[in-house]
């Protein structure tokens, strides 16, 4: 007898094949942009597996299996499955961050003299974005400080249009005390905190 | 007669000068668009192209010679390869209201994804899920890919 399969239940077989042993999921950790390496907890609903260093990667077989131990991916092997995705990355964003003489609406000359930088890094971004975000301290009442730091960030606007930076790509916030740059506890005046910061994005 | 008060007046115009900041700041944009490359919005599919906005609950997907790559307001970006769908379930920057949140699902495909301000703030409100999986990080860079099934 002539062992043959019928095409259908040779494609039927092949199904069940894959759904048996379907190709697992991956995470990969990789240094940011600066370099840094941060941490990812992988879960599944059987466990956990911690990702803490550069090109350490996990499988996931199944829902109801934790994440396999972690192995250190070999460059070549991360650029086999991840080229397009990561020649598609946006530009990182670069940030500026001005500072206003103590209780005045007046910038500190170093950051006057970084307007310029900013148009210049804007010249040939991509559809660009520039963010201007005003910050406090923790010196007063945060309602306060998030319409002092508005005001500040408004004023920042008004000199990068006047230099030439186009108006419709501005987008102006505040986060009044509450993204600094170094942490304090309450009423703390901790001038590093007291700043706009102009992202282009 | 009704008195406005000079205090109303000033939070009035205050009110009318913010409403068109929130209005204009969209959650994303795409920054990067290569071959098939699509936004589901609310059961309309647009083409994701350059300088198109992107907000919470849109569904990116790529076709087979499709990329796409976007910055979220927060700063922190993500890109997809070819053949791949990203949901943003949910997305929220506004730390003086303590608002923090970037949740997003890999249906299939190809991720990368660097975290940015919220990742900073709250890292524990920046999560992304698999089928199989959840992803929770700290201020970081991953890769992830999900098979098509």
């Amino acid at each position: 007898m002539k062992l043959c399969l019928r095409p259908s239940i040779a494609i039927l077989l092949l199904g069940l094949l894959a759904g048996c042993a379907a190709a697992p999921e991956r995470v990969i950790l990789v240094a940011d942009d600066d370099g840094t390496v941060g941490r990812a907890v992988v879960s599944t609903s059987a466990g956990s597996v911690v990702l803490d260093e550069g090109r350490e990667g996990t499988r996931i077989i199944r829902a109801k299996t934790p994440p396999e131990t972690p192995t250190t991916m070999a460059d070549t092997e991360i650029t086999g499955l991840f080229a397009r995705a990561i020649a598609a990355k946006s530009r990182t964003p670069v940030r500026f961050v001005l500072h206003f003489l103590t209780g005045g609406t007046e910038l500190t000359d170093d950051s006057k003299n970084r307007l310029p930088e900013v148009l210049n890094t804007l010249r040939g971004w991509p559809v660009p974005q520039v963010a201007v975000t005003g910050h406090t301290d923790r010196v007063g009442s945060a309602d306060i400080n998030y319409r002092l730091s508005l005001e500040r960030a408004s004023l920042v606007r008004d000199k990068l249009i006047a230099i030439g930076v186009t108006p419709s790509a501005i987008e102006v916030t505040s986060h009044g005390e509450s993204n600094p740059i170094v942490p304090t506890a309450d009423d703390v005046s901790e001038p590093r905190n007291r700043r706009v910061e102009v992202a282009i994005r | 007669m009704p008195r406005i008060s000079k205090h109303g007046i000033a939070l009035g115009l205050g009110a009318l000068l913010l409403a068109p900041l929130a209005a204009q700041a969209a959650d994303g944009m795409v920054k990067t668009s290569a071959g098939a490359a699509y936004i589901h919005r609310q059961g309309a599919k647009l083409p994701a192209q350059v300088g198109v906005a992107l907000d919470a609950k849109d569904i990116l997907e790529t076709g087979a010679d499709g990329a796409v790559g976007i910055t979220m307001q927060d700063n922190s970006r993500f890109s997809l390869g070819p053949n791949s769908r990203f949901v943003v379930e949910d997305f929220a920057f506004d730390p003086h209201q303590n608002r923090l949140a970037f949740v997003g699902r890999v249906e299939s495909g190809t991720l990368s994804f660097n975290s940015g301000d919220i990742g900073k703030l709250a890292p524990d409100r920046v999560r992304l899920t698999t089928p199989l999986g959840t992803i929770g990080l700290r201020g970081t860079a991953l890769l992830i890919q999900v098979p098509n099934r």
